[in-house]
């Protein structure tokens, strides 16, 4: 008993742990920002000793989805830092509470106050720090930074070169081209919600002005993320690049760089505004008591933010300190500060997670001249407009709760009618076996019969910011009924199941080609170090499959891959390896092909030395040609080994995520993805549409389920044969 | 159909390894040719030159006179049965036998015919559909016959066709293939390490010991006159015994005998080497009467093994071990440790030397 007693008081430990008057706060820092919360908690410790605070860093990829469950379960933080972006669906989901309207937040800046602004008056959080993007120049490239964007392209034109750029940042990113965008006079949302502001003459504008950075000046490289910013930086290869605080952590020591405010927009005669970010301290829901908030003032007091601008190099939030001597002198902080007049801050309407996808294919449209930018802008209003309908009706639950009950039942009356005696004897005969397995049915149970059921009852479901909404069969209507966009549009299940079956098929056909070749090279005992080379063939298996395709990622690049290079040298045109649906389709099979083969070849080899060598001699003196031995002989004794390989090389395939999310990224407009890319998209880049992407899942496991079935009887049918 | 196979001066050695020496064989059109010698005396390597899958160092292949040295196995018109049998695990019974004509693109209602026949002559009409993982070992090797006789080829090849399977199924089998060269009177190539298998099935046998002809001609003749010391140990169940002896004046002497030459039936007494073995048959030996009056070679008995038709006496003449193959129910008056008085009815002369018959 009393052990027993102790298991559950150990379970119990987590959420029983927090002492009643302790206080808790969350975070995703790390290093100087870390340190410097660390030390204003500390000080705060220091001058209430009696009371106890726990601080915990959350990993950032998990710190949303985290508070999201934590606080409305009661065991979540006190105090967390996040950012105001997230103001929006945190207040929907009712997560915080506002500040008490009597805190004097007089010493903070003004535009950071903003973003935090509550519907009628008062605060929903402190800001802590800001962050945007400036221009950041190598000063022995660019003497003098560039005031308006005429300067920025002249300088720039100047500087690039062979396989070197006068400007660079990820053009892809809605976050980078923001500056322009804001500097054209366009809009992201309208005060109402309403989306048409995308598709604009200034947006429109904006898009023509990377058009001309890209294709006209060709200033910037093309297939640039944030990693090869920075490594062209470093290497003097890119003298400006668009970037944020976090880049100063990144630049290599000995290379000489300032920052500047961004230019201004030589059209307009407007600065370019960057999209700003403040980062602040909330209160989650129900937890405002003196305690909390004596902490809270401890954390947002100027020293405080003096250590966070000390420590760490982060643009605060708090007036005062820049008006100290130490930082006046750092023209980083300050120009981050001035660059915080001239920025819109990150709007945080639910409404906007949806946004960004649509116009990051927007910019990648125009800037391998895909479509014009009005077009491409205009097609990116319509991408948010599906994207954004309203939530499916609400249907009552009740029919499919009777549908449920009556195949239960019918299940349950089924076994009872069959030979329940039997069933319940074996039961018992066995029980001592039954009870050795348990252990195991309860994790496969937890770990995978449970996630499952939930998947398929998320699928109808559908999710809104704050609300949960029983559909019914919507979701799968929807995605079978293709009924938003035409079967050919890349967003239509039926396009993504096509690209999906010719992805499996080429892929299986490449794999089991090459498998079979190779093992039938290295077969013949006369190969010398053929031991050796089965183990290099087996490499590519052997590496984790994300960083091959990283690898593989790099190799298409555009501009600066070896493929290209190569090609060069060969007097080949470069080819724009993301820019149409074939080439990027063909760089996603490369890398799937490359890690598939090994399997199959080793598959087969094991197959291949199973076979007598009687046989192949048996088959030359009965005057079978190479071709007919390997047709009549090699083939039908490896098939029974190689068919389970194939049918399993399949379902691997048709879900092979890491590839195609990572290699081609879906590009163009979404084509090359498979159908599990697209649940995930659903699921995490389109607002959190969980209902919908289940429901994908759902559809994916029923095809994987009939195509075992289908393989099934193939196999049952050879051995019965 | 008939055939001739004929092997000029073959040689074939892996690098420094000889495996057949120079070695030249022409049978006569249709005789069943048995080649035969320990393991390793390179007759799987003579046979599989024939058939083409190894190719020789030096030498020639004719057959019927074409030189097929570099002819690809399927175009040398010969049939092969391997030790395995190497049928087909995923063909029928009936498409393993169909298999050579069917790579040769042979009419389908021909194939039929034929199979049809084969199957017919080796008794596996009923087991067609049979895969040959269902088949008993018999019925499989009864298969790479009937696979290989299906192509009417001019000769066949049998690579120890019998060696997998049990005692009695072999001597039946045996049967069946000496049944089937009097019917198709084609020239047969017969691999066996087994003597017995050797005497019983062949017109002309060759027994090879390292790469080298050892001695060829007609089983009894390598029975009753051996070239060398060698055959007579390798033909002849139990081996002949051989006593070493030196020649004196008039007698050979061994440790526990004395034999006058005259007992010996000699064609030529002065060309007989100092040093000899004496070559004696189990079955040329008994053991003495006391009114005997031939020479005697005295030894210890160590054990008498009784098969029901005949018994075994296993003796030593100092040390040397001698069989004597004695009627089933004699000898019951010796036992173990005893010594026994043999004689003999007729002996062979090896000089010790060479190892070479002593011409009689």
């Amino acid at each position: 008993m009393a052990r027993w007693l102790l298991i559950a008081t150990l379970l119990a430990l987590p959420a029983g742990a927090r002492a009643a008057d302790e206080l808790v706060l969350w975070h995703a820092y790390r290093a100087g920002e870390e340190a410097a919360v660390v030390r204003a908690v500390d000080a705060f410790r220091a001058d209430h000793p009696d009371q106890p605070v726990r601080v915990l860093a959350v990993p950032y990829g998990a710190f949303a989805q985290k508070l999201k469950t934590a606080i409305p379960a009661g065991h979540g933080p006190d105090l967390f830092i996040a950012a105001h972006d997230q103001l929006g669906d945190m207040v929907a989901r009712e997560l915080i509470d506002p500040i008490p309207i009597d805190t004097a937040v007089d010493r903070f800046l003004p535009e950071t106050l903003a973003p935090l602004g509550r519907a009628d008056f008062g605060l929903w959080g402190w800001p802590l720090a800001f962050k945007s993007l400036v221009l950041f120049y190598r000063t022995d490239l660019v003497p003098a930074p560039p005031a308006t964007t005429d300067e920025l392209i002249a300088t720039a034109r100047r500087l690039g070169g062979e396989r070197r750029y006068g400007f660079a940042y990820p053009f892809a990113e809605f976050y980078f081209h923001a500056p322009w965008y804001f500097g054209f006079g366009a809009e992201l949302l309208a005060p109402d919600g309403a989306t048409d502001r995308v598709d604009s003459p200034a947006a429109a504008a904006s898009g023509a002005f990377l058009r001309r950075l890209v294709l006209e000046e060709r200033i910037l490289p093309s297939d640039a993320n944030g990693a090869l910013v920075t490594e062209l930086f470093n290497r003097g290869r890119a003298a400006m690049v668009l970037n944020g605080p976090w880049f100063v952590s990144e630049i290599a020591a000995g290379v000489p760089w300032a920052v500047a405010p961004l230019p201004v927009v030589s059209d307009t005669g407007r600065p370019a505004r960057p999209l700003s970010t403040v980062e602040a301290l909330f209160v989650a829901r129900g937890r405002t008591r003196p305690a909390v908030l004596a902490l809270a003032a401890a954390l947002t007091s100027d020293e405080a933010a003096r250590w966070r601008a000390e420590l760490a190099g982060q643009p605060v939030a708090n007036a005062a300190v820049y008006e100290r001597e130490e930082i006046r002198a750092s023209r980083t902080l300050m120009t981050f500060r001035a660059q915080l007049a001239d920025s819109v801050p990150m709007p945080t309407a639910p409404l906007t997670a949806m946004v960004w996808e649509p116009l990051n294919e927007a910019l990648r449209q125009i800037g391998r001249g895909a479509l014009g930018p009005q077009a491409a802008f205009a097609e990116a209003h319509n991408r948010i407009e599906i994207l954004s309908r309203p939530l499916p009706e609400a249907r009552s639950p009740a029919p499919y709760v009777l549908v449920l009950l009556l195949l239960f039942a019918g299940g349950l009356g089924w076994a009872v009618v069959r030979r329940p005696p039997a069933v319940l004897r074996r039961l018992v005969e066995a029980r001592l076996a039954y009870a050795f397995l348990l252990p195991t049915a309860l994790g496969m149970t937890l770990l995978v019969g449970i996630p499952f059921l939930m998947g398929i009852g998320i699928g109808f479901f559908a999710f809104g910011p704050g609300e949960l909404r029983f559909v019914g069969l919507a979701n799968f209507t929807k995605i079978l009924a293709a009924a938003d966009y035409g079967v050919t549009h890349p967003l239509s299940f039926y396009f993504t199941l096509a690209v999906t079956m010719l992805w499996t098929v080429a892929n299986v056909a490449l794999h089991v080609a090459f498998g079979f070749g190779l093992a039938l090279l290295l077969q013949p005992t006369w190969v010398r170090g053929r031991g050796l080379f089965r183990v290099i063939l087996i490499l590519p298996w052997a590496i984790p499959n994300y960083i091959t395709a990283l690898v593989f990622k790099g190799l298409f690049n555009a501009q600066l891959g070896a493929i290209n290079a190569l090609l060069g040298k060969l007097g080949l045109e470069p080819v724009g390896w993301f820019d149409s649906f074939w080439p990027a389709f063909t760089a996603n099979l490369t890398t799937n092909v490359w890690l598939g083969f090994p399997f199959m070849m080793v598959t087969v080899l094991g197959a291949l030395q199973a076979i007598p060598e009687d046989l192949y001699d048996a088959a030359r003196v009965d005057g079978a040609s190479g071709v007919q031995r390997f047709f009549k002989v090699t083939l039908p004794q490896v098939a029974p080994a190689l068919l389970p390989a194939v049918i399993l090389g399949t379902i691997w395939t048709f879900n092979m995520f890491n590839i195609v999310f990572l290699v081609s990224e879906g590009q163009p407009e979404g084509s090359t993805d498979i159908l599990v890319t697209e649940a995930y998209r659903w699921a995490f880049m389109r607002n959190g549409q969980y209902g919908y992407a289940a429901a994908y899942s759902v559809v994916i496991f029923v095809i994987l389920v009939l195509y075992t079935l289908f393989t099934r009887r193939l196999l049952a049918g050879r051995s019965r044969a | 159909m008939m055939a001739t196979i004929e092997l000029d001066r073959i040689r074939k050695s892996y690098g420094d390894t000889v495996i057949v020496e120079e070695l030249s064989l022409k049978p006569d059109d249709g005789e069943l040719v048995v080649l035969v010698g320990p393991s390793g005396c390179g007759k799987t390597t003579l046979l599989r030159i024939i058939a083409g899958l190894l190719e020789p160092t030096a030498g020639r292949v004719l057959i019927d006179g074409r030189d097929v040295t570099r002819l690809p196995p399927g175009e040398r018109d010969i049939a092969m049965v391997f030790q395995s049998y190497a049928l087909y695990p995923h063909m029928t019974v009936g498409e393993n036998i169909a298999f050579p004509l069917r790579v040769r693109r042979v009419a389908a209602a021909e194939i039929d015919r034929r199979v049809g026949e084969v199957t017919a002559m080796l008794g596996l009409a009923a087991l067609l559909d049979r895969r040959p993982r269902d088949l008993s070992g018999g019925q499989r090797q009864r298969v790479a016959m009937g696979r290989a006789i299906v192509r009417q080829p001019k000769a066949f090849l049998f690579d120890e066709p019998l060696s997998n399977l049990d005692a009695a199924l072999r001597a039946r089998m045996r049967g069946e293939i000496a049944e089937l060269h009097r019917r198709l009177g084609v020239t047969m190539v017969y691999v066996t390490h087994d003597q017995h298998e050797a005497m019983t099935l062949a017109d002309r046998l060759v027994l090879l010991n390292g790469g080298r002809v050892e001695q060829m001609g007609k089983p009894l003749e390598l029975y009753q006159r051996p070239a060398t010391r060698f055959v007579g140990e390798f033909i002849g169940s139990p081996p002949m015994n051989f006593l070493p002896a030196e020649r004196r004046e008039d007698a050979l002497c061994g440790p526990r005998f004395r034999i006058p030459l005259a007992h010996l039936k000699l064609d030529r007494q002065a060309a007989l080497p100092e040093r000899l073995w004496l070559g004696i048959r189990p079955e040329a030996m008994r053991v003495r009467g006391f009114d005997d009056a031939s020479p005697s070679i005295e030894s210890d008995i160590d054990w008498i093994e009784r098969t029901g038709s005949d018994g075994f006496l296993y003796a030593r003449v100092d040390q040397i071990p001698v069989v004597v193959r004695i009627p089933a129910e004699a000898g019951q008056t010796l036992g173990p440790g005893q010594a026994v008085s043999l004689s003999f009815n007729e002996a062979l002369l090896f000089d010790r030397d060479t190892g070479r018959a002593v011409q009689r």
